[in-house]
Parts: C-alpha cells; structure tokens; sequence
C-alpha cells in the first residue's frame, strides 16, 4: 500500500470524521473515485477509526452494566399482564414493612411483637380471602389487573386502622386474591388458560407505575411449586404461597445500593430479585455469612 | 447533582458523570423502553447507547443543550430504539444465511484490530481515543496529557496514528482481509 502525506492522511482523518465543509467533502471525494489507493486507505482508516470509536463505547457500556441501578421495578409491562392471567393464578399474600415479617404455621398462637401481631393479622386476612376468592369465581385477569392494588390498600388499612377495616375491604372486594396451593397450580393453570381476555387500554394505563410481576420455581426434595411476587410501591406482594409452605419470613437488607430482600422458607433462603423479569429458578442464598446477617 | 456539574465533569473527562446520569434515568429509560415493546435488557443497551453518544458530543463540545439533559436523553433513547425497532423488523423478514460468513470475517478482523490497539503504549491508547472518540482538541488534548503545546499533541497524535497504521497492515498483509 501506497504511503500518503501527513496533508492526505489529516485529510482522510476530517473525512471519516465527518468534519469536512460539503465543498471540501465533495472534492474529497472525486479524489476518492479516481485513485484506486486512495479508496482502499480511506476504508481501512474508516474501518479502523470505527473500531477505535467501538472499543471505547464498548468499554463504557461495560462499566455501566456494573453501575448498581434502581431496579425496584415501576411498570407492569403487558406480556407479564397476559402470561400472568394466562396461568390463571390468584393468590396475593403478604407485603414487607421496614423490617421483616413473620409468619406462623398457627395462626392461633400469641403473636411476640407488635410486628407479628400485624403480620398474623394479614395471615388471617389472607385465610378469608382464599374463601372470598373461591366464592367469587375470580376471572384469571382480574387477578392479575385489579388486585394488587386491593391489597395494597388492605395492607395498609391493616397497619394503620386494624383488623376490622381490613375485613371490610376483604368483603367488599370479592375479586381479591387468595392462596393457591402450589402443587396444584398447574393444573389450575390450565382451567384457566382460555379465560384470559384482552386487557383494555384504560387498564394497561392504570398499570404503570406498578410493580413487575415475577415468577419462580422452586423444588425442595420431591415437591416442586412456583412462587411468584410482585414488588409495588416498595412492598412486596407474594403470590401462591400454600399454607403448607408457611412459615416463610422475608428479610430486607439495607445495602448501600438499596434494599435487598430475602425469603425464608423452611430453613432455606431465598434472594428476592427485584430485577428479575424473566421466570428463572429461585436463588439459594448459600452464603453462611449473608444469612447469619439477615438472621439477626 | 445539577446539569451543568455533569457538563463540568464531562469536560474534565471524568466518566463518573455518566454513573451518576445512568443511576439517575435508568427508570425513566426502562420505562420509556418496555412501553414500547422492548425488555429491561433492550432498555440498558439502548440508554447505554444514548450516554455514549451524549458523552461524544458533550465532550466535543457539539452539544448546545436547549434543554435539560434528561429530556435530551430522552429523546436519544426514542430516536434509538425507534430505530432498533426497524432494525429488529427487517433481520426478521431477511435471510440469516446470507451473512453468517462474512460476519465471521468481520469478528476476526475486529479482534486483529483490538490486538493492535492493545499493543501500543497507555500515552498512545489515551491520544488516540481523546482524538477519534472524545473528539477533543488539539489544545484540549495538550493539556489532558501534560504535553507543553497542542503542537506536541498534533505530533503524537500523529505518530501513534502511524504506529498503528502499520501494525495494522502488517497483520493484514499476513491474512487474505485486505488485498
């Protein structure tokens, strides 16, 4: 290959660049079209300023996908909508507050702390809901569109105004959710597979800015379930967690990059992800450390 | 922490702008993305993209903001993804086959090419991308570097350039890329 002058070579840099007037680009590139070398250079310096320039973009983007981001997910996009009434799922559990929540295997049993004693609250709350929900004949859509926000609205009622309020709003909103017990929900599932109906623009709209649902499976020995949980408004909503898997207990870990939260279940722990927005099997938390710090 | 610190920041070169603009919009961007049809995943590739294009201009100083940098990032991302969109649409209804050989080809160039670029020293690596990427001037690239004049820049610039000019062709001259 022919060597060019430090004047062609500039020229050729400003020409790639783009930082050519249209007269002097227009010039260039007659030159270009009657010299065959001067055509193959200015490839190869196109081709290898375009490879500096990616590298660098490369290398930037690579760094950011290290960048902890806010991941608390704030739209519940429609795919999640339609795959989640398409399951035909109902079943709205538990939300966390601040520290962690705790339920008992008896519902029965003395409560011992305030927190629990609003925990075991939910616990019955979710008991009639199951009820309400079976009387209902509950369309898989509207599980998944109206209840969230019923629960929430539960939720926080149950905190601030007690129990009495939260069955208020149990009855009144026959639609709301209920447990499902896990080994079964495929076949339910299936049942309700064709109910699924198309979402209305109205609802889609009423849906952002809430949280994304997710879904897990899990396998513990011979049993194998599906757990799913939607974060909204920074709490966190379970799904289809069967009485028999109960105790679970959710931790939240303050981080410097935000909160992490964690579920117990049955002695195992489990990582909340919060930006998790495919099905993917539960995470085990493994780390002896990690869960002797959510334990205490 | 303000638009006009993040401007600041760009122009001393400290890619810690971009953290911050990255933490700061990534919801809004997620959400902008998946509204219209694309994943969280579509939606970091596409903001990431949009930073390093603001970062491009703002540190050429090609940028004039009219307005805040958020909306300008915002309509980046709109403008991309509009594009990946139309992207996405053609691949799907164009035959694969045609271009599994040639991207091949492409895959190991680019690698020659970064085998290159890695082998010249950390001075000609930085000249080079305040030159090409950053956009920088000569002057600004002086006083980046510590050389005593933009003269020195021009000088180094150029000879880096040239250093891996013949790198380059020395390698291709071996394989059958370029003829």
């Amino acid at each position: 290959m022919k060597d060019f002058s430090l004047e062609v070579l500039q020229q050729i840099d400003n020409y790639v660049m783009g930082t050519l007037s249209a007269v002097e680009k227009t010039q260039f590139e007659t030159a270009i079209a009657s010299d065959v070398e001067l055509q193959k250079e200015v490839e190869f310096q196109q081709d290898l300023i375009e490879q500096l320039n990616n590298r660098e973009a490369i290398r930037i983007k690579s760094h950011l996908n290290t960048v902890p981001v806010s991941t608390t997910p704030a739209l519940l996009s429609t795919k999640w909508l339609i795959g989640y009434a398409a399951v035909g799922l109902i079943g709205v559990g538990a939300f966390l507050y601040n520290t962690y929540t705790e339920f008992d295997n008896n519902p029965n049993k003395e409560a011992v702390s305030h927190d629990l004693t609003i925990d075991h609250k939910n616990y019955y709350e979710n008991q009639d809901i199951v009820t309400a929900a079976d009387e209902a004949e509950v369309t898989s859509e509207e599980v998944a569109v109206n209840n969230p926000s019923n629960t929430l609205d539960v939720a926080e009622a149950n905190i601030e105004e007690g129990n009495e309020i939260a069955s208020n709003n149990i009855s009144s909103d026959v639609q709301a959710p209920g447990f499902v017990d896990m080994n079964d929900t495929d076949d339910q599932g299936v049942s309700t597979d064709n109910q699924a109906p198309e979402i209305s623009n109205e609802l889609k709209a009423k849906n952002e800015n809430r949280g994304l649902d997710v879904e897990l499976d899990w396998e513990r020995g011979k049993k194998r379930g599906t757990l799913r949980y939607r974060f909204a408004n920074e709490k966190l909503f379970m799904y289809n967690i069967t009485p028999e898997m109960m105790p679970y207990t959710i931790y939240e870990k303050k981080t410097h990059f935000g909160n992490e939260y964690y579920i117990e279940i049955k002695k195992r722990f489990y990582r909340l992800d919060q930006t998790q927005t495919v099905k993917t099997e539960m995470e085990e938390v493994t780390n002896p450390s990690l869960i002797e710090d959510l334990k205490k | 922490m303000s638009d006009e610190k993040i401007l600041e920041m760009i122009d001393k070169g400290d890619e810690l702008a971009l953290e911050v603009l990255y933490k700061k919009y990534y919801r809004m961007m997620v959400n902008l993305i998946i509204r219209n049809n694309g994943t969280e995943e579509d939606a970091k590739d596409i903001f990431q993209d949009a930073l390093v294009v603001f970062w491009q201009k703002a540190s050429s100083k090609e940028l004039v903001l009219t307005s805040k940098i958020s909306t300008y990032l915002y309509s980046v991302c709109q403008n991309l993804w509009r594009k990946e969109l139309v992207r996405k649409k053609r691949m799907s209804s164009e035959e694969t086959e045609q271009i599994a050989h040639p991207e091949f080809d492409r895959n190991e160039r680019i690698r020659l090419l970064n085998e290159c670029i890695d082998s010249l020293g950390e001075t000609c690596q930085k000249v080079l991308r305040y030159y090409y990427f950053d956009k920088l001037s000569m002057n600004e690239i002086a006083k980046r570097m510590g050389f005593s004049n933009s003269d020195t820049a021009k000088t180094k610039k150029y000879k880096c350039k040239k250093d891996l000019d013949k790198k380059v062709k020395s390698i291709y001259a071996k394989s059958d890329f370029f003829d």
